[in-house]
């Protein structure tokens, strides 16, 4: 095949940037190791969906203290297709540092509103939203906290309350729902199932994409290769084809590690009707920490809450009665990603300073629990499972270790992150790979270091920019 | 799974989900099926030592323990990533099943 961009991946970056490239007029060729994904893979069931559409059955895991689920989207729309679809621009501070540290300009409001209009992102409303988040308000606003209903790309949402199994109704406007589809009209070709084996480069240029299919071994011939595999995977990428030689390249891996606690009420919550993540406090953003509510069915409370035996089965009989809030920090811990025996290994220490905000969100968001008028708050900590009646002085007065924390991180960002320098980024402020012409990344893997806030806009964001780079062109007014 | 596998499985789940009336038993539902597939669905590496945990499991005698027994036995992986894997895998298998689900009022 021939292209005049071979773009990897379809998720947040690579479906953007294919979209963009083709309707600016040049051939686009979109590789994605993944199937397909659609509405009929969404069946509503955590149970079922969860093994299918998640990268590895769902389970892959970092290794470290603590260890902690990563789950990774894989298919077209990337991990679009199974998160929760809550919509943040960069925070202003974020983009100035980035502006005086890193050297990267030009995310402007232009590039943000052109990607939230194709989304179409807006506020849930309170009557979709549900009563999980009425709760997590109810206690914000006792509490005098900051915080508000979040923005979301959805369209016709009716509130099904699985969007990190695939939405069921087709209503999340994921990339692979939006921006893919605009790619495949502007004439760029698909193929899934390739899985890429290495970008070719001659002379310090890029010459296209060697891949494996199950038809055999495919060669996209292409100048300009955008890399878009995920924070994961686009370093061991750029690591086995030779490029990205900086000593960052797999490493400054950042994750917002996250954790959820339960708070079970007199009143029923039904945590399962409505979006699950839908409410957010940001009274505590500067300390490192953020509150988010999120959601789910029955079993999905079954796989996260950390019980077993007559407590799980009492637990569960009360599900009505349970309400959840997550709990996300902004990492000052790193890790990193390398290759053993041909597979990803990620390795992520949780720091001291990380452990104590988790230690603090905790105790922050217990409270709010009680303030909602919990009567028992249930932790996801291995020595205080869970409080009762408004004491949280088992919390307050333990010792927290990292490897007490029950974690996942969601936004893996950083491991060939942007950079002026070649000595600290992988990628130039243009996203370009230093040292190499026609190689670029757009996805979280050049996303500097975390944000604090979830981080597909950004990675839009910067797959547009990167777009219109290419396409020496300014981002026009936005489309709708 | 094979059978000594499934005999493991269906015994871990019924430890952890720990069903009594009106919740059905294990084998009134899918739940055994459902941990097969997550199973296979697994990397290697993982599938690889789920496998074997479960063949140790059936080898420690453990589907023939009562339910506080073989709960005492799970609680001695502690929080490991099998311990936990072994427990979110069996408590999602059953608490998903179509009528387990039903029972809980979740009707979807």
């Amino acid at each position: 095949m021939r292209a005049d961009v071979c773009v990897i991946g379809s998720g947040a970056g690579g479906a953007v940037a294919a979209a963009e490239l083709a309707e600016g007029g040049l051939r686009v060729v979109v590789l994605e190791e993944g199937p397909a994904r659609g509405v009929a893979d969404a069946t509503g069931r955590p149970r079922d969906t969860l093994p299918r559409l998640y990268r590895d059955g769902g389970q892959v895991a970092t290794i470290g203290r603590p260890p902690l689920m990563l789950p990774l989207g894989r298919g077209t729309g990337g991990t679009t297709f199974v998160n929760s679809g809550t919509c943040f621009r960069t925070p202003p501070p974020v983009l100035e540092r980035w502006r005086a540290e890193h050297g990267i300009d030009g995310l402007t409001d232009a590039i943000f509103e052109r990607v939230e209009t194709a989304l179409g992102v807006a506020e849930v409303t309170p009557e979709l939203a549900g009563r999980n988040a009425a709760t997590i308000r109810r206690g914000a606003e006792r509490l005098g906290w900051s915080g508000g209903y979040l923005r979301r790309n959805a369209r016709g949402c009716r509130g099904s309350g699985v969007c990190a199994f695939g939405c069921p109704t087709g209503a999340k406007q994921h990339a692979g729902e939006v921006y893919l589809p605009r790619a495949l009209e502007a004439g760029a070709e698909l193929v899934t199932g390739a899985r890429v084996e290495r970008i070719l480069v001659e002379d310090g240029r890029a010459r296209g994409v060697l891949a494996r299919t199950a038809a055999g071994p495919l060669e996209v011939r292409a100048p300009t290769v955008v890399v878009a595999a995920g924070a994961v995977h686009t370093p061991l990428l750029l690591a086995r084809s030779g490029l990205g030689r900086s000593p960052a390249l797999g490493r400054n891996l950042t994750v917002h590690p996250a954790t959820a606690v339960w708070g079970v009420f007199d009143d029923p919550v039904d945590m399962s009707r409505g979006v699950p993540q839908s409410y957010y406090v940001d009274e505590f953003a500067d300390r490192g920490f953020v509150f988010e509510g999120i959601a789910g069915p029955p079993d999905y409370l079954a796989l996260a809450a950390p019980f077993r035996g007559d407590e799980l089965r009492e637990l569960m009989l009360a599900h009505r009665h349970v309400a959840q809030c997550g709990l996300m920090v902004t990492d000052r811990s790193r890790g990193r990603v390398a290759s053993v025996l041909g597979r990803p290994v990620v390795r992520y220490d949780l720091g001291a300073a990380d452990t104590s905000t988790f230690h603090e969100g905790l105790l922050r968001l217990t409270e709010l629990m009680w303030a909602a008028g919990a009567r028992r708050v249930i932790l996801p900590v291995a020595r205080v499972t869970q409080l009762r009646d408004g004491d949280s002085a088992p919390l307050r007065e333990l010792a927290l270790e990292p490897r007490d924390l029950k974690l996942m991180g969601f936004h893996p960002l950083g491991t060939a992150r942007a950079h002026r320098d070649p000595a600290h980024g992988v990628v130039d402020a243009d996203l370009r790979v230093h040292g190499t012409r026609g190689v670029h990344v757009a996805d979280g893997a050049a996303v500097p270091g975390p944000l604090g806030v979830n981080p597909q806009i950004t990675i839009m964001a910067l797959a547009t920019r990167l777009a219109h780079h290419l396409l020496n062109k300014e981002v026009p007014a936005c489309r709708s | 799974m094979r059978a000594r596998e499934a005999r493991a499985a269906a015994a871990l789940i019924d430890a952890v989900a720990a069903p009594e009336p009106p919740l059905p038993p294990v084998d009134r539902t899918d739940a055994v099926a459902s941990f097969a597939t997550w199973v296979a669905l697994a990397p290697q590496p993982n599938r690889v030592v789920l496998r074997a945990t479960l063949l140790a499991l059936a080898a420690a005698r453990f589907p023939l323990r009562d339910r506080a027994g073989r709960l005492a036995l799970l609680r001695r992986l502690g929080r490991s990533p099998l311990g936990e894997g072994l427990r979110a895998t069996a408590a999602v298998s059953y608490y998903g099943d179509a009528g387990v689900l039903r029972t809980l009022g979740h009707a979807r």
